[in-house]
């Protein structure tokens, strides 16, 4: 049965990269070359899931005030990470495990004492990300560690390949089909309380998508930049747009573009995968917050000593 | 937009020993309180005194701590499902940097209706749904005068602007309770005589709206109904006995001394 399931999800993944092959070749030879490589289709595909995911899940980030939540949760991931690695378990059971209690705890701290959310956030993720490190300290070496903690795209695999596909998947779905509950849940809890929608759940539900993500995006960007990936293609949005559908589309693409850039500079110029995606995409973020048509400050510069 | 004839002897609202607690202070203290249905019901009290608490719970985004609450005779939770409870926040709770248009926000009252429907259509993009409910979002706006703004993004809205944009999102509800919180404040007299308007017409229709206000002249001049609440129920009835003066001032006195001692002091009743 799950050989099945893992062979079918192997043929899903090799009719992607034919298509998305079809189109790089389509690119001028000295683009197009450094894709040949059997690896660096992975990367690719990777790339495109990761940027696309996270763009899009960034964008209720930014609206929802969550960018620290989304730093909490990836670095409650580690521990995860570190005791799957002990019981021979894949590592995403134990790093979903993992960042999905930190957020649970989270809640529970806020609801039963007078600590506010951003310390019982600063206190949680860092005792959780302090297990990882010890536990990690004794096992495993610290090439392993350092894969965790700042990605590895060129050495993805299957298994990791087909996960990202799936919570990309998933993610798509439920943005789609419950846009408006999304949509008034994050504006106006309130309002959707008064017509009888179950907030905690959407809350929670929510929650889970963003540790799925993250779990998905340990091994392009790693546990650190992870948070970068969450946070900025919604921020630059944010700056460009006035509708909602428009920011979550133009979050997504600016992901999927910024991680695809930075891969290849990756590979150009033989420097960490992770860093170069973070890199390309903070550039996109100072574009945006200098030249955005109405709220770039240096277009309202430009205007005034025009006007 | 007609609403279904309400039933008169059943209340609108039927709370029965209502206790909300934060922390450990009370915030609502065994309230029992009965409102009519299809009047314009004044809910008034000093600073502190639990009044948008009262709203919250009733809303279903506080729990209360005991009691219980029944809204049109049925336990409050199915008539929220079933798009009966409409609710207009105070507008510093809503980010008004949010991308979203006139027309998106007012379309959020119809939600609960379009979940309704049932079926595919309910998961159906807000730009697609059908044009029933884009009707409504339509004549909401006119009742408000801002039809003429509908693509306006909401970030470029004035105060009173905000509140008209808020009303038309409970009215597009088309439910048979409105709560109303705090409508009037910080609006001009345009929008306070245009706002005041509305929920009259919408009481005339046979609706219940239940408005938390500040305003005793308004509440004495334009409600059938008024509530004085202190954390506990200190009376109801007619505005024009309830709200004398005499009346106002012992309520705030007793609003001083029951605060007394703890961290805050409630405000006195601004009497405009």
């Amino acid at each position: 049965m799950i050989e099945t399931l893992q062979g079918a999800g192997e043929a899903v993944i090799d009719l992607l990269i034919g298509a998305m092959m079809v189109v790089v070749n389509l690119l001028p030879e000295t683009l197009a070359e450094p894709f040949q490589y059997r690896f660096m289709q992975r990367a690719l595909l990777t790339s495109i899931l990761v940027g696309a995911v996270c763009g899009l899940l960034s964008s209720y980030v930014i609206l929802k005030r969550w960018s620290l939540l989304g730093d909490a949760i990836s670095h409650a991931v580690l521990p995860g990470v570190a005791i799957a690695y002990l019981l021979g378990w894949p590592f995403f059971v134990g790093a979903f495990a993992t960042g999905a209690l930190t957020s649970l705890g989270i809640g529970v701290i806020e609801r039963n004492t007078r600590i506010k959310s951003d310390a019982a956030m600063g206190l949680m993720f860092t005792a959780a990300f302090a297990l990882g490190v010890v536990i990690i300290s004794q096992i495993a070496t610290s090439t392993h560690l350092m894969h965790i903690l700042f990605g590895n795209v060129l050495g993805v695999r299957y298994p990791a390949l087909m996960l990202t596909l799936f919570a990309g998947v998933l993610v798509l779905t439920v943005v789609l089909l419950f846009y408006k509950e999304l949509l008034v849940y994050v504006f106006d809890p309130v309002q959707a309380r008064s017509q009888g929608l179950n907030t905690s759940f959407i809350h929670y539900g929510l929650i889970l998508l963003l540790t799925l993500t993250i779990v998905a995006s340990l091994e392009t960007v790693g546990i650190i930049l992870v948070v970068s990936m969450l946070v900025t293609p919604g921020a630059t949005a944010y700056l460009l747009v006035n509708r909602l559908s428009t920011m979550l589309v133009l979050s997504t693409v600016i992901g999927i573009v910024s991680a695809v850039i930075g891969l290849y500079l990756a590979f150009q110029f033989n420097v960490a995968s992770g860093g170069a995606i973070v890199l390309v995409v903070s550039a996109f973020f100072l574009l945006a917050f200098l030249f955005a048509p109405q709220r770039g400050v240096a277009t309202r510069w430009l205007k005034q000593s025009a006007g | 937009m007609a609403a279904e004839t309400p039933n008169q002897a059943v209340p609108a609202v039927q709370v029965a020993g209502l206790t909300v607690a934060y922390d450990s202070a009370l915030a609502l203290d065994n309230v029992d309180l009965a409102l009519p249905a299809g009047r314009l019901i004044a809910v008034v009290g000093p600073n502190g005194a639990g009044k948008s608490t009262l709203l919250r719970t009733l809303v279903g985004s506080l729990k209360p701590t005991r009691g219980s609450v029944f809204i049109h005779g049925q336990d409050a939770e199915r008539q929220r499902r079933s798009g009966q409870i409409a609710y207009m926040p105070q507008h510093e709770q809503v980010d008004w940097d949010f991308p979203l248009s006139v027309r998106d926000v007012v379309l959020c009252g119809r939600y609960g209706r379009i979940r309704l429907e049932g079926g595919w259509r309910r998961f159906l993009l807000p730009a697609m749904v059908s044009d029933r409910h884009q009707k409504a979002v339509r004549e909401a706006l006119e009742a408000v005068d801002m039809h003429d703004n509908m693509d306006q993004p909401i970030e470029t809205l004035s105060g009173g602007q905000r509140k008209r944009v808020l009303l038309a999102r409970a009215l597009a509800q088309d439910a048979r309770l409105l709560l109303l919180d705090e409508p009037l404040v910080g609006v001009d007299r345009r929008s306070e005589d245009l706002i005041m308007q509305v929920l009259c017409r919408q009481r005339d229709q046979g609706r219940t709206v239940v408005m938390v206000t500040h305003d005793i002249v308004g509440a004495r001049r334009d409600a059938d109904f008024a509530v004085l609440i202190n954390r506990r129920v200190v009376g109801t009835g007619d505005p024009h006995d309830l709200l004398s003066d005499d009346m106002i001032s012992r309520t705030a006195t007793a609003a001083w001394l029951s605060n007394r001692g703890q961290r805050y002091q409630a405000d006195t009743l601004e009497v405009a």
